[in-house]
């Protein structure tokens, strides 16, 4: 342990008591942010991805221009953001929505892309027109994939989610922060399992959900 | 005055991009060297720690819902979260910076590897075993040259992955790339624009060598993925490398395309 | 195997809970909607939301309180956060409506946000402050007076208003370990002319380009140093580094109790480089008032080097919260209540 961190109580269990109010709140600012994020993000990835998978010449400059756009380092683009857009919430949820926004373009492209021709010729065969061909037949058959995506990103935003506390914003990633500076590790600490548990529970919330909307991939997999 | 003062600030950066310190900061092939070197080695670490498990349980086809969970929970671990506590608790250690930044890419390689396994045909394989092949002779004639596309595109994204990441190391002063930009947030993008330019510079920075890291992965890929898979498959391969896919099957639990 | 309306409920339960907490937040919250989740539904839909996203917490709404409301912010620096939770404390005993918004980022990010109206006061040091408004200029001198007067005027073309400054300064020093002070004689900065070349500097990333820093001690020491690591300002990887001996020399701030905690020895600043470093409120015009001076100014009055540098001992050696020091504090010297 470095220097000051020596001779300190670890866990501070007293320090979990006195902070409950605050880890509670950080908590729920947390998760808002995440569900925020990748709400907004899928509400616009999903028609360009409905888009490039449907006009073949959109698709690999969109897949290109994600791609580089995803290598930017999310710290630059918070700290970027904060002369534009102040110190709120603004300014951490664009650059979150972005990166959830790549993700969930890729993912839903690849759903999309994976059903098979054959089962879309049947379909258009059988009279189905498009918007019920894409309700009924390529949404269905695609779900698992763009959940997957789904679940990649917002996972991913959650650890994101703990960089914007160098902006002033964070949910956990204030703790983490401040017990850093404090040189305490229980603070930090427990915003760190804190984030990783909150994303264990809504990948599994996902995966709940994708098994209730799909039940034949459980079964086809098998 | 202003003219004057303007082109001095870009002499300044292009001798900062030949290598001479600007304003403090270490010229841009040190930095480069710093990032790369650390990147390199998380991505070494990450393939050690998350190959031979993948492709030993993919192989055996032992626990599929269990391996993607657990990959998935190693894309849960918040990297700035991680490297604060690493710091707490070793201080200055490139070593615990690596194993930090491994365990990020840990995630994509560990997943990629089991289900560019496990979606070999099994018919190929068991034509492998009539032919009298062991089992690790299977592994290693058969299956993994039909999942290499799908392995490689995990190793790929997790090099992306990290090479982005690795900026965050700055924070606790390793240097790389990340450190134009804490630079120039310390002294203030608003007001002065020798911290925009290192800021936005180290961005771009980032950006190429992560474009250029998976460019150049691209190229072992090449080598490495079977002529004749390469040939057969091509449109396959080539959409999955494109959008670093597993190929076509939903399997439950997928952990498909994959980025920070 | 469960049957499929099993796993429709627990589904359905799980779907259930999640936008319940959601829900709950919204309702706790003064910031942006959040969005439902996927509804099960027997046709697959793509997500269904309606989202209100606001760019600002809105005006909390309170039953008219005497003074009105006033915003508390600071920097990313624990100090900041003590003295600043100190003025929340004595506007709320004045009858003011404080909301806090500490730790929110370098001064570079909290200027703005204070002129811009995001905050309404935070507290500054007269030296550094006057220093960052002209751009480096070097107007920052010994003289509180002079310096804070100086500051006034830059900061009025600002609309902000500078309170009367305090007594406690908390300047930039440099420290050492004592090991490397016995081996070199160490105990003033002028010491280390004809030393430096040995050493390296740790400090804060900007320490190349600032006059008070690496060009300052050049210029009014003739102090070089052989090599400079970019740390952070003053804080934990400073720290650190010096103990660990990864740098010999760092740029800590004056108040700060690990200092004194770990024995090491702090080189006084005999030619008098850094200018006075009052802490001083800084408040925007159009939100002061005199009952908010009077506040403020009260805190002002009891502040000195000394008892800051006990407080800060309190946050960073014995774990105490900024708010528990502050409060302890203030009523210990009779500003509140």
């Amino acid at each position: 342990m470095i220097a000051l961190a020596q001779g300190r109580p670890f866990p501070d269990w007293e320090w979990i008591q006195r902070n409950g109010d605050t880890i509670w709140e950080q908590g729920i600012e947390h998760v808002q942010l995440t569900v925020l994020a990748v709400a907004i993000g899928f509400l616009i990835a999903f028609p360009l991805a409905l888009l490039a998978s449907r006009r073949r010449r959109f698709q690999t400059p969109l897949l290109q221009i994600t791609g580089v756009l995803f290598t930017i380092p999310s710290l630059a683009l918070f700290v970027g953001l904060v002369p534009l857009t102040g110190l709120t919430v603004t300014t951490a949820l664009i650059p979150l929505t972005i990166y959830t926004l790549l993700i969930l373009v890729r993912n839903t492209i690849a759903g999309l892309d994976s059903v098979p021709n054959e089962v879309i010729e049947a379909a258009r065969a059988m009279g189905y027109r498009e918007s019920a061909l894409l309700r009924s037949v390529e949404l269905p058959l695609a779900l698992p994939v763009i959940i997957a995506g789904v679940r990649i990103a917002t996972v991913t935003t959650i650890g994101l989610v703990t960089v914007t506390a160098l902006i002033g914003q964070g949910g956990w990633g204030q703790i983490i922060l401040s017990g850093f500076q404090r040189q305490n590790l229980t603070p930090t600490l427990v915003g760190f399992i804190l984030s990783v548990a909150l994303a264990i529970v809504l990948d599994l919330l996902l995966v709940a959900l994708e098994r209730r909307l799909s039940p034949w991939a459980a079964e086809a997999s098998r | 005055m202003t003219v004057l003062a303007q082109e001095s600030l870009s002499g300044e950066v292009f001798a900062w991009l030949r290598g001479e310190d600007f304003r403090g900061v270490d010229g841009v092939p040190q930095l480069i060297a710093e990032h790369l070197l650390l990147s390199i080695a998380s991505l070494a670490l990450a393939c050690v720690l998350a190959l031979p498990l993948a492709l030993y349980l993919a192989h055996k086809g032992k626990a599929p819902v269990l391996s993607i969970n657990i990959a998935n929970a190693f894309r849960a671990i918040p990297a700035f979260g991680l490297l604060l506590v690493a710091f707490i608790l070793g201080g200055f250690s490139t070593t615990l910076l690596v194993l930090v930044f491994a365990l990020i890419g840990v995630a994509p390689i560990f997943a990629n590897a089991y289900i560019g396994i496990r979606q070999v045909d099994p018919e190929i394989v068991d034509a492998a075993a009539g032919m009298g092949l062991t089992g690790s002779q299977q592994l290693w004639q058969v299956e993994v040259p039909l999942g290499s596309p799908v392995i490689m595109a995990g190793i790929r994204t997790a090099a992306v992955n990290i090479v982005a990441t690795v900026t965050l190391a700055a924070v606790v002063s390793y240097g790389g790339l990340g450190a134009p930009i804490i630079g120039g947030l310390s002294r203030g993008l608003q007001f002065s624009a020798s911290a925009r330019v290192l800021a936005i510079g180290g961005a771009v920075l980032v950006a190429l060598l992560s474009i250029a890291s998976e460019a150049a992965l691209g190229l072992v890929q090449r080598r490495i993925v079977p002529e004749g898979l390469r040939l057969r498959e091509a449109a396959k391969v080539q959409k999955a490398v494109a959008l670093e896919q597993t190929a076509a099957k939903p399997l439950t639990g997928a952990a498909v395309t994959d980025s920070i | 195997m469960t049957t499929i309306h099993t796993r429709r409920r627990w589904t359905a339960l799980l779907i259930g809970l999640m936008l319940a907490l959601v829900a709950a937040a919204c309702a706790e919250s003064d910031d942006a909607a959040t969005d439902e989740v996927e509804e099960p539904v027997d046709d697959v839909v793509p997500v269904d939301e309606d989202e209100a996203a606001e760019e600002e917490p809105p005006a909390e709404e309170e039953p008219a309180e005497e003074m009105g409301q006033l915003v508390v912010g600071s920097t990313n620096f624990d100090e900041q956060e003590l003295v600043a939770e100190m003025y929340a404390l004595a506007l709320e005993d004045a009858g003011f409506t404080v909301e806090r918004r500490y730790q929110l980022g370098s001064r570079e990010v909290v200027l703005p946000a204070l002129t811009s109206g995001e905050i309404d006061v935070y507290p500054e040091y007269v030296g550094t402050a006057l220093e960052f408004l002209n751009e480096g200029a070097g107007e920052a001198t010994g003289d509180t007076e002079a310096t804070t007067e100086l500051l006034r005027e830059r900061f009025s073309e600002q609309g902000i208003d500078v309170l009367a400054p305090s007594d406690a300064q908390d300047k930039n020093g440099l420290v050492v370990r004592p090991e490397t002070a016995e081996e070199f004689g160490l105990t003033t900065v002028s010491d280390l002319s004809g030393v430096a070349e040995e050493l390296t500097l740790g400090g804060p990333p900007e320490c190349p380009e600032r006059p008070l820093c690496i060009p300052g001690y050049e210029e009014a020491y003739d102090v070089s140093f052989g090599d400079f690591r970019a740390l952070d300002a003053g804080g934990p990887v400073t720290i650190e580094a010096l103990d660990s001996g990864e740098i010999d020399v760092a740029l800590l701030f004056t108040t700060d109790g690990v200092i004194a905690a770990n024995e090491w020895v702090l080189l006084e600043d005999d030619q008098d480089l850094q200018p006075a470093e009052n802490i001083v409120p800084v408040i925007r015009s159009e939100a002061s008032s005199e009952e908010a001076i009077a506040a403020l100014d009260s805190v002002s009055e009891v502040l000195t080097t000394e008892n800051v540098t006990e407080m800060i001992r309190q946050l960073r050696v014995d774990l105490e919260t900024p708010a528990d020091v502050a409060q302890q504090f203030l009523t210990d010297e009779g500003v509140l209540g």
